[in-house]
C-alpha cells in the first residue's frame, strides 16, 4: 500500500466525486427523515406538531403495520429460503456441461433483467382464475381446478413470493454460480477416486465451500426483499385485506397516499434499523464461518 | 494518442446529450395541464379545440392512469406547493380530500359564477368541490352516474321484463345462477368495494357515516347473503377491480352489475345494445338512489399562470368546451342546460330518468378518502371471508367512520 | 464400452430436459404476455386460453405508437442513462481504484458510507429528497434525474470495480512506476486496458438498471418521461376507472423487448462480470 501524504491526497481527490454526489443525495433526506419521525405531521389535517416517540409507540399498537411486519417477515424468510434451495439446484443445471449452456444461461438472465413493475402487472392477470395463465395451464391436467389466487390470504401470498422468486432466482443461482467455479476440479476427483457417488461430493465437498459464499450473498438478497413495494405494488396493492402488504409499500402508502409524513418516517426508520441489525448479524455468522 | 481519441468521443457524446436535453426543455407555454386523458386517441382534437378557443398554448404532461400512482403523484405535487404545474383533473376522491387544505385556488369568483353556476349538480357541487370556507375548487368535466346495468339475454332467458325492486334483484339473481355464471357482479377488490357498499347501503335507505343505523347492517348482511346463502355472486370478486368486472360482464358470466361510464367496453366487444348489455333504471329498495360521479379541473393554489388558468377554465366550465368533451371523450355535459342540447339517445334518456327519479347523491368521502376507503374495503374483505362477524364490521366500520370524518 | 455410451447419451437426454423445463418456466409467461398484445380484444378473454391466435393484430401497438408519445420517451431514457452511464462509470473507476489502492481511517469509513448508504431502501428518503430535489431545483430536470440515477448506481459499481482493481497485481504499477511513467500513463496505459472486461460488465449491468429504474422518473419529474414509467400511462377505458389488459401486455412487451435483445447480444460480457466480480468466499 502507498502511504505518503500527496498520495492520500489523489486517492482523495478519485474518491470525492463519487462521495459527493452519493452523499447529495443520501445525507439531507436520512436527517430529515430521522427528524420528522418524532413530529405528528398530517398535511391533509394541517397538523404539524412536535410528539417525541408517540409514533414509534404507536406502531406497535397499529394492526395495519403488524400484518405488514409479519408478511415481510414470512415473505423474506420463505422467498430467501427458496431462493437458497432452488439457487444452488439452478446453478448446477447451469454448471452442467452440454451444448445447449450458453442458451439456458441467456435465457436465465432474461427475468432479472426486466421490471418489476410489468411482471407485477403481468402477474396480477396470470394469476385471475378465469383469464390467467396459471389456472389454464393446471386445468390442462386437472379440468375443474379453480382457485382466485389473488383472494386468499395464503394463495395471495403463495403467488406474490412465487413472483418474487420466479425474477429474482435466476440472478441469485448464477452467483451462485460464479461460487461454483472456485471449486478446484481435483477435489472432485479425488473424491471419485475414492469412490464417492455425485451426490455424496455434493453434500461432502460442493455444499461447505459453497455455503458461506450463500451466505454473503444471501445478504444483499434478502436487503432487496425487506425494502420491496414495486411486486406488491403492481400485483395485489396490499390484498386480501391488507394480507400481502410489505411494509416498504405500507410505507409509501402513509408518506405519499395518506400524507401521514410523520408516521411513515418512523416506520422508515424502523425499517433502516432492522436491516441494519440483520445485515451485521449476517455479515458476523458469514465471517464466523 | 488511441486513448485520448476514447476520451473525446465520450466528452462530445456527453456534450451531445446535454445539448440535446436543454433543446426539448425550451419551449415556451402558458399553462400546463395534468391529464389523464392524453392517451385517448382523440386528445389532440380536444387540445385543439381548447387551444383556439382560448389562444393559449397549453403544455400537457400524462399523469398516470393507474389509480394508486395517479393518487400519490397528484397528492406530493400538491402538498409540496410544485407551481410547474397549473391545472391538474381530480376524481371525487383526491377533490375531497384537498377541498379543505387551501391547496386549491378558490373558483367561484373568477370562474364558476353565479350564473353558470345554477347549472351544475347542486348537491354534487356542495358535497364534493365546496371547501368548509365556501369556496368552489374545482369544475366538474362531466357527469357520470354509477348505473345499473343488465344483460337483456338473461332478462329474456329466465322470463324478466324489468328489475323494480328488491324481490326482483333476488329473483333475477338467483334465475340466473346456474352453469357457472351468477346473477350479480361486483368489483370488490377494497379500493373499489366502497362504491357497491354505499349503493346497497342508499339502496336500504341507510348512512354510510352511521354504521349504527340498522338499514347499514342489512345491506352488508344482504351482500354476505348473495355470497353464501343465495350464492348468487362469487366470493371471487375480492380481487377483481373494474377490468374483470366487465370482461366477465361480457363473457356472459353475470346477469347484472353496477357500473360507470357509458358503455364503450361493452360497445368494444360488440355486446352494447337493447337486447345485449344495456343501462336501466335503478331497482326500488327501500329507496332508489343513484351515485353520481365526476373529474373536476382544479387550479394549483402555488400555479403562477392563474390569469391563463382561469381562461381555461372558463372554457371547460363553457358550452363550448363541454360538448367538445362530450364529441371527443363522451363525457356527458355536466351542466343540465347544455345537456339538453346534445342528440338524444338512450344513454341521455336514461340519465335524464335517473337525475329526475332517483335520488341523485355523491358519493360518502372523508377528508382522509384513501385511508377511509381502503380501510372500509379491508375489513368488507375479511367480512365476507367470515374471518369477522356482520356485528363486528359495523363496530369497526363505525370507529373508522369517527376516526377519519 | 456399449454401456457407457448408452449412459452418456441419457445424462446428455436428462440435461436437455431439465434445460427445456427451466426455458420452459421462464419463456412461457412471456410469450403468454405477447400473444395477449396481438390476439384481437374480442378473442382475448378465453377459457381455456388459445395460445395461437387465430386473427393476430399488431393495433395495440399501432395505438401505443400513435398516443403514447413514445419517441420522446426513447429520446430522453437515450440522453438520462448515456450520460448516466459515461459519468457513474468514470467516477466509479476513480473510487474503485483510490479505495483498492490507498488505506487510511478516513478511506475506510468512506467505503463504509457508500457501501452502508446501498442499505438504505428508496422509499425511506423518497419524500425528504423530493423536497431537497425542488428546494435545489433540481426537480424534473435533466441535470436532477441524471444525479439521482448516478447516485443509485455507484455504489454497486464502486464494490465491482473495486473487486477487480485488487485482482489487479500491484507490481506491473510499480515496474511502471520504476520506468518513469508518471501517474495518468499508469492509470491510462496499464489499469485502464486491464480493466477493460470489469468496465463493459459494470457498464452493461448498470445499463439495465437503469432502463427498469421506476421510481426515480416516477417521483421526482413531471415533463421528462422515461420509457419505464409509460406503463402507468395507458389510456382508461369508459368508465373512467380500469386500464385494459391488451395494452398493459402490448406496452409491456415495448419496455421489455428492448432488454431481451440486449441480454441475447451481452450474454458472455454479463456472464463473466458476474462471474468474476460476484462475490468470492
Amino acid at each position: 500500500m502507498k502511504k505518503n501524504k500527496s498520495m492520500l491526497l489523489i486517492a482523495w481527490l478519485l474518491v470525492l466525486p463519487a462521495l459527493v454526489i452519493r452523499g447529495f443525495t443520501i445525507i439531507y433526506p436520512i436527517f430529515a427523515t430521522f427528524k420528522i419521525s418524532f413530529y405528528k405531521v398530517s398535511l391533509l389535517r394541517g397538523i404539524n406538531e412536535f410528539v417525541g416517540l408517540q409514533n414509534y409507540l404507536d406502531v406497535f399498537k397499529d394492526p395495519k403495520v403488524l400484518t405488514a411486519i409479519q408478511f415481510t417477515f414470512i415473505f423474506v424468510v420463505v422467498s430467501m429460503l427458496l431462493h437458497i434451495i432452488f439457487g444452488v439446484i439452478l446453478a448446477l443445471i447451469l454448471n452442467m456441461d452440454f451444448k445447449g449452456r450458453r442458451f439456458l444461461r441467456t435465457i436465465v438472465l432474461i427475468p432479472w433483467a426486466m421490471p418489476m413493475v410489468v411482471i407485477g402487472m403481468a402477474a396480477k392477470w396470470g394469476f385471475n382464475n378465469d383469464y390467467g395463465l396459471v389456472n389454464d395451464f393446471i386445468r390442462r391436467f386437472f379440468a375443474n381446478f379453480e382457485l382466485s389466487w389473488l383472494i386468499h390470504t395464503n394463495t395471495a401470498r403463495f403467488a406474490v413470493i412465487a413472483m418474487d422468486v420466479w425474477k429474482d432466482l435466476p440472478f441469485f443461482a448464477i452467483l451462485v454460480l460464479a461460487g461454483l467455479q472456485f471449486i478446484p476440479n481435483e477435489l472432485y476427483e479425488a473424491a471419485r477416486v475414492d469412490g464417492a457417488t455425485k451426490v455424496q461430493a455434493f453434500l461432502k465437498i460442493t455444499l461447505p465451500l459453497i455455503m458461506k459464499n450463500i451466505l454473503i450473498l444471501s445478504i444483499p438478497f434478502t436487503m432487496w426483499r425487506l425494502a420491496s413495494f414495486d411486486i406488491v405494488y403492481a400485483m395485489t396493492s396490499g390484498g386480501p385485506g391488507s394480507d400481502t402488504e410489505l411494509i416498504a409499500y405500507r410505507i409509501t402508502t402513509e408518506v405519499f397516499t395518506n400524507l401521514n409524513l410523520g408516521y411513515g418516517a418512523t416506520l422508515a426508520v424502523l425499517l433502516f434499523i432492522a436491516m441494519l441489525i440483520f445485515s451485521s448479524l449476517n455479515l458476523y455468522v458469514a465471517n464466523k464461518k | 494518442m488511441k486513448k485520448n481519441n476514447y476520451l473525446l468521443i465520450l466528452v462530445s457524446i456527453t456534450l451531445l446529450l446535454f445539448g440535446l436535453s436543454f433543446s426539448i426543455s425550451a419551449a415556451d407555454y402558458d399553462l400546463t395541464l395534468y391529464s389523464i386523458l392524453t392517451t385517448d386517441p382523440d386528445f389532440s382534437d380536444w387540445l385543439n379545440d381548447v387551444e383556439t378557443a382560448t389562444g393559449l398554448k397549453i403544455n400537457v404532461i400524462a399523469a398516470p392512469t393507474n389509480s394508486d400512482t395517479r393518487q400519490q403523484k397528484v397528492t406530493t405535487i400538491l402538498s409540496s406547493g410544485d407551481s410547474s404545474i397549473d391545472i391538474l383533473e381530480l376524481n371525487d376522491e383526491m377533490a375531497s380530500s384537498f377541498k379543505n387544505s387551501g391547496w386549491l385556488a378558490p373558483l367561484q369568483a373568477q370562474v364558476l359564477t353565479a350564473d353558470i353556476l345554477k347549472y351544475f349538480p347542486d348537491g354534487y357541487v356542495s358535497d364534493m368541490i365546496t371547501s368548509r370556507q365556501g369556496d368552489i375548487i374545482g369544475v366538474p368535466g362531466y357527469s357520470g352516474y354509477l348505473a345499473f346495468w343488465v344483460d337483456q339475454q338473461k332478462l329474456d332467458k329466465y322470463g324478466f321484463d324489468s328489475i323494480d325492486n328488491k324481490e326482483d334483484f333476488i329473483a333475477f339473481a338467483k334465475a340466473a345462477s346456474v352453469d357457472g355464471n351468477y346473477g350479480y357482479g361486483g368489483s370488490w377488490e377494497r379500493t373499489y368495494v366502497f362504491n357497491e357498499i354505499a349503493t346497497f347501503v342508499n339502496l336500504f335507505g341507510g348512512d354510510y357515516f352511521d354504521w349504527t343505523n340498522p338499514a347499514n347492517k342489512e345491506a352488508i348482511q344482504f351482500m354476505y347473503d348473495m355470497v353464501h346463502k343465495w350464492q348468487v355472486t362469487p366470493i371471487e370478486q375480492l380481487a377483481d377491480k373494474y377490468e374483470q368486472l366487465n370482461q366477465k360482464f361480457i363473457d356472459g358470466k353475470y346477469a347484472m352489475i353496477f357500473m360507470w361510464g357509458t358503455g364503450a367496453e361493452y360497445r368494444a366487444a360488440n355486446r352494447y345494445g337493447q337486447d345485449q348489455i344495456h343501462m336501466a333504471m335503478m331497482p326500488e329498495f327501500k329507496t332508489r338512489s343513484i351515485f353520481t360521479d365526476s373529474w373536476s379541473y382544479v387550479l394549483n393554489s402555488a400555479s403562477k399562470n392563474k390569469e391563463a388558468a382561469y381562461k381555461f377554465l372558463r372554457y371547460v366550465a363553457g358550452e363550448q368546451g363541454m360538448l367538445s368533451a362530450w364529441d371527443n371523450f363522451d363525457r356527458f355535459p355536466a351542466r343540465s342546460d347544455v345537456a339538453k342540447e346534445i342528440p338524444e339517445n338512450e344513454i341521455t334518456k336514461m340519465y335524464q330518468r335517473y337525475s329526475e327519479e332517483c335520488i341523485v347523491r355523491g358519493r360518502p368521502m372523508a377528508p382522509q378518502t384513501m385511508e377511509f376507503i381502503t380501510q372500509m374495503g379491508t375489513i368488507f374483505q375479511q367480512a365476507m371471508q367470515d374471518k369477522i362477524t356482520i356485528d363486528e364490521f359495523c363496530q369497526q366500520a363505525q370507529s373508522f367512520v369517527e376516526q377519519y370524518k | 464400452m456399449l454401456k457407457s455410451k448408452q449412459k452418456l447419451f441419457l445424462t446428455g437426454v436428462f440435461k436437455w430436459i431439465i434445460a427445456l423445463l427451466v426455458a420452459f418456466l421462464i419463456l412461457f409467461p412471456l410469450y403468454w404476455i405477447f400473444i395477449s398484445s396481438i390476439t384481437p380484444s374480442g378473442e382475448l378473454f378465453q377459457r381455456p386460453i388459445n395460445y395461437l391466435p387465430e386473427n393476430p393484430t399488431l393495433s395495440n401497438y399501432i395505438f401505443l405508437l400513435k398516443n403514447v408519445g413514445l419517441m420522446n420517451k426513447i429520446i430522453s431514457t437515450v440522453i438520462i442513462i448515456g450520460i448516466t452511464l459515461i459519468v457513474s462509470t468514470i467516477v466509479s473507476i476513480m473510487a474503485a481504484y483510490a479505495f483498492a489502492r490507498y488505506n487510511s481511517l478516513g478511506l475506510n469509513i468512506a467505503f463504509l458510507f457508500i457501501l452502508f448508504s446501498m442499505l438504505i431502501p428508496n422509499v425511506v428518503t423518497a419524500r425528504p429528497l423530493y423536497d431537497f430535489m425542488r428546494k435545489v431545483d433540481l426537480y424534473d430536470t435533466y441535470p436532477g434525474l441524471i444525479i439521482l440515477y448516478i447516485s443509485q448506481v455507484i455504489p454497486f459499481t464502486v464494490l465491482i470495480l473495486r473487486n477487480f482493481v485488487n485482482n489487479i497485481p500491484i507490481s506491473i504499477e510499480e515496474a511502471a512506476a520504476i520506468d518513469g511513467a508518471n501517474f495518468f500513463q499508469m492509470i491510462f496505459n496499464i489499469v485502464l486496458p486491464l480493466l477493460k472486461p470489469a468496465i463493459a460488465t459494470v457498464a452493461i449491468t448498470n445499463f439495465i438498471i437503469c432502463l427498469n429504474e421506476f421510481f426515480i422518473p416516477l417521483f421526482y419529474a413531471n415533463n421528462i418521461q422515461v420509457l419505464s414509467t409509460a406503463i402507468t400511462q395507458l389510456p382508461l377505458q369508459g368508465n373512467m376507472y380500469s386500464v385494459p389488459w391488451d395494452l398493459v401486455s402490448a406496452m409491456g412487451w415495448i419496455i421489455i423487448l428492448p432488454i431481451i435483445i440486449f441480454v441475447a447480444v451481452f450474454e458472455k460480457q454479463i456472464m463473466d462480470g458476474i462471474m468474476a466480480g460476484g462475490v468470492k468466499a
